[in-house]
């Protein structure tokens, strides 16, 4: 048993100096070297696996001709551009954003998290949040090392964000992820008035992130006299499950 | 294969190329079946095949690159993890008697649950830096039971598939290991 204790702490010891050797850059130059293949890959895999989900219904048990791949192909630049141009139309009035393709999804033991190709090198800064399509919002900036950023999306355990009713002033509660698929608004007040079928802004109460952000729509409020708040379950606006492009909100 | 140090050399760099973008494939997929965990699966059957310590350093390895892509402060995946195989190395050293599908299966679960436990023991214990918050028991049983289920059904099907065509994976009693 003594035997394990010690190696055990052997490699504690370790893996603690190597942590400290990353932390402080000494690792830089393997980092680097590794990462132009471990990131190409991941972006590969990724997108190929968001392309057969997303053309899932298109694809029958033949094996696909030329056409058939060609056809793949463009409805997937399809959906990218429309993705897009509705990111566009919503940044136009943002003075700075940038634009980022998802490499990865969640390889995080239990987080919720998606890999972006853009980092430091760009501006990104943690805590900043991440939208697509028409101003929905999907989650924040959690990790950013040089060329990539780790987006902990708002179904994430350790997601919470401010927010609000769509057209009404004050801050209503906090929206907070860790339940699958759906996220949930805590910390109601019980003398707010609030039904399914409400749209959820961000409520710009948080120093990062702007007022008016999508986030979703209520689908059940749970309200127990004995309680001191209310909770809403939401519908998230976006599908979080095969996001492609993002756009990042920068300061 | 166990004392030849250059097939590990060449081997563990292209599965870390080959399983990490088949764990972002795997988490595309609809639940449950996103719960599936490829590098579970890579480290059990390199212990089976293996059967050294050095797969310890394997998982060191594999996790030293998967913390890059996760959202978490920097050490806790890759040092919760090394620790996790180092408790299955010593089971499978100690408890297990034999080699087969349903020992690959107990060992992928034995895994599966320790590498979780740690890595859920871990969030406690950094709970303290700003913005870290310990993930809720509930989620993380449900968490567990799925990722256990899945994981270790597919291990031990694969093994029963693949155990006649792999030498190194004849059913059979184990012999005593080498020191790490």
């Amino acid at each position: 048993m003594r035997r394990y204790v010690i190696t055990a702490a052997l490699i504690c010891g370790i893996l603690l100096v190597a942590v400290l050797l990353r932390t402080f850059g000494s690792w830089g130059f393997m980092e680097k070297a590794v990462r132009v293949v471990t990131d190409t890959t991941l972006k590969w895999a990724y997108q190929s696996a968001v392309e057969i989900e997303t053309n899932g219904e298109s694809v029958n048990v033949q094996a696909p001709n030329s056409c058939t791949v060609e056809s793949t192909r463009l409805t997937q630049l399809e959906l990218e551009n429309n993705e897009l141009r509705a990111q566009l139309q919503f940044l136009k009035n943002t003075a700075h954003h940038v634009g980022a393709t998802v490499i990865g999804r969640t390889l995080d033991p239990i987080g919720t998290s998606i890999i972006i190709d853009r980092g430091k090198a760009d501006g990104i800064v943690p805590n900043r949040p991440v939208i697509v399509g028409n101003g929905y919002f999907i989650g924040k900036i959690a990790r950013v090392d040089e060329h990539t950023a780790v987006v902990r999306l708002m179904s994430d355990f350790q997601s919470k964000t401010a927010a609000t009713v769509d057209n009404r002033d004050k801050s209503l509660g906090v929206v907070e992820g860790g339940f699958g698929l759906t996220v949930r608004l805590n910390l109601i007040p019980q003398n707010e008035v609030i039904r399914p079928g409400d749209v959820i802004i961000t409520s710009g109460l948080e120093p990062d992130v702007p007022r008016g952000l999508a986030i979703g729509i209520v689908e059940v409020v749970e309200k127990k006299p004995q309680e001191p708040f209310q909770q809403a379950i939401i519908k998230p606006s976006a599908d979080l499950h095969a996001l492609t492009v993002v756009s990042v909100i920068l300061p | 294969m166990k004392h030849n140090w250059i097939v590990p050399a060449v081997v563990v760099p292209i599965t870390i190329v080959f399983v990490l973008p088949l764990q972002a494939a795997i988490a595309t997929l609809p639940y449950p079946l996103s719960s599936f965990n490829s590098f579970v699966f890579a480290l059990i059957f390199a212990l089976l095949i293996w059967e050294s310590g050095g797969v310890v350093w394997f998982a060191a390895l594999l996790y030293a690159i998967v913390d890059w892509y996760t959202a978490t402060p920097y050490g806790l995946v890759v040092i919760s993890n090394t620790l996790a195989m180092l408790v299955v190395l010593w089971f499978y050293r100690s408890f297990f008697t034999n080699r087969s599908p349903v020992a690959a299966g107990a060992l992928a679960a034995l895994l599966t649950v320790s590498r979780i436990f740690l890595y859920a023991l871990g969030y406690f214990g950094l709970s303290f830096l700003p913005g870290v918050q310990s993930p809720p028991i509930t989620f993380l049983l449900t968490e567990l039971i799925s990722e256990v289920g899945v994981t270790s059904v597919v291990v031990f099907v694969v093994y029963v598939g693949i155990s006649r065509l792999v030498p190194a994976l004849k059913v059979t009693h184990t012999v005593p290991l080498r020191n790490i």
